[in-house]
């Protein structure tokens, strides 16, 4: 099941132009500045936004095709997704297994899902009560509660403290062994990226960068990358 | 004494309230989040009761539910009786001069609702009308209820347009405010006071509760 997309859209200061191919399993990073259009990629992607042309096919389903006549476009609810917002935007009047449960009626999934994140304890929780770090854990869990298709995770680390955001790091590394989808993530952190992408994608005003990596790091980029996940592995 | 008027002035507020609430909260939802041209028009239209004098908006509402008009002839026809001086026609009167009072405080509180917990639903696969249901409402309970005691209070008090639509037939149309009107019209001074007080005292209660329930609200005390 991999996900393509190519799509064009004319934003304030620039246009946004991406051609992106995930396959699934994989986890691809958009890197690059604030303002760059990382996050209007990932709503795109989502159905939060639409494209002025272009597609997005996900394995056999057309997500948007506004080349094709009929100009196909399917909303956000019908994507089978999951989303992890920047800041865990649970629903703050239901406690943290009904967050888990809001998208899916799958009991046992639900009970995988606390073990396997370990938030099995905060379960009676409500979202306040919580830790930021333990709100973004439950965060993983509800968006990969409907068992999605695609999962889209819009700087899910970085409101977190660098203690929290390791933690949250070996979580989703842990997700990546289990998860068969394609993965797209945003960050603007190039240790995040190096660490958990298989495959780093950088924007700088709109359009895809190759040299944006060689400019910001001193370290060849994807040589860092393997080493990161080499000592992961090892660990 | 004769509290019935009282009684009745209670009576409608309830009934307005809790028709107002099931009308008012979808529209508000509507207002806010559905993308549609026009709306400005619409809302236009829904804040006339504010800026109307009550007779005026009265007047237009008896020529609507009146005999000659298409609301009171539908109704002669469906039931054979007709609408006005009856409670049905003051209430829906009350009602259509009630929706701002419930509409903009709940517009205020859905447009308060961060945008994410929607965005959120949306992508676990909920359509606009669960989201409705289970994320809107029970995310805006406080200010629903203040809502609810905004428009209690109001029709409460309401005064000019139950005058142009029901007249006064004890009972069935005479409010407290009317009963009051006419007890000084008619120099009965004692009953007077005492309806007003009780009309007071029970308004300052409302307006109490209201203002507890705007303070949590703000201050999530």
């Amino acid at each position: 099941m991999a996900l393509k997309m190519r799509i064009h859209k004319k934003l304030a200061h620039f246009n946004l132009e991406l051609n992106l191919h995930c396959p699934a399993g994989e986890l691809l990073t958009l890197i690059g500045p604030s303002g760059s259009g990382k996050t209007t990629a990932i709503r795109i992607l989502a159905g939060l936004e639409k494209p002025d042309s272009g597609f997005i096919h996900l394995q056999d389903q057309i997500l948007c095709d506004f080349q094709s006549p009929k100009q196909i476009w399917v909303p956000t609810r019908k994507r089978s997704l999951g989303y992890v917002f920047q800041e865990a935007s649970l629903f703050p009047h239901l406690r943290v297994r009904d967050n888990i449960s809001f998208g899916c009626k799958d009991t046992q999934r639900v009970e995988m899902l606390l073990e396997l994140l370990g938030i099995r304890h905060l379960q009676r929780q409500r979202p306040h009560e919580i830790s930021g770090g333990e709100r973004q854990r439950v965060a993983f869990a509800q968006a990969l509660a409907p068992n999605p298709k695609l999962l889209l995770l819009d700087e899910p680390f970085s409101a977190l403290d660098i203690t929290t955001r390791k933690q949250l790091r070996e979580v989703l590394l842990l997700l990546k062994e289990e998860i068969t989808i394609p993965m797209v993530m945003v960050t603007h952190n190039l240790e995040e990226a190096a660490l958990l992408g298989d495959q780093v994608v950088a924007i700088e005003q709109g359009k895809m960068d190759t040299d944006w990596l060689a400019r910001n790091t001193s370290v060849d980029f994807q040589q860092k990358s393997t080493l990161c996940l080499g000592e992961k592995k090892a660990a | 004494m004769d509290y019935t008027p009282l009684i009745l002035s209670l009576k409608l507020a309830g009934v307005v309230t809790f028709g107002l609430l099931i009308i008012g909260a979808p529209l508000a939802y509507l207002l806010v989040f559905l993308p549609m041209r026009g709306k400005v028009f619409i809302e236009s239209l829904l804040g006339l009761p504010l800026v109307l004098p009550p007779t005026v908006f009265g007047f237009f509402l008896l020529i609507l539910m009146g005999p000659e008009g298409v609301v009171g002839r539908l109704h002669q026809v469906a039931t054979g009786r007709p609408l006005i001086f009856t409670f049905g026609s003051i209430a829906l009167a009350a009602m259509l001069h009630g929706i701002p009072y419930v509409v903009q405080p709940l517009k205020s509180t859905y447009a308060k609702l961060d945008p994410r917990l929607l965005e959120s639903a949306a992508v676990l696969g909920c359509s606009r009308t669960s989201s409705f249901f289970r994320v809107v409402l029970p995310n805006s309970l406080p200010g629903i209820a203040g809502a609810a005691i905004l428009t209690f209070a109001h029709t409460m008090g309401e005064f000019g347009v139950i005058l142009m639509i029901g007249g006064s037939i004890p009972g069935e149309t005479k409010v407290a405010s009317i009963a009051i009107y006419e007890m000084v019209e008619g120099m009965r001074y004692s009953e007077a006071w005492q309806l007003s007080l009780a009309l007071l005292v029970l308004s300052y209660v409302i307006l109490l509760g209201f203002n507890f329930l705007e303070r949590r609200q703000r201050y999530g005390t």
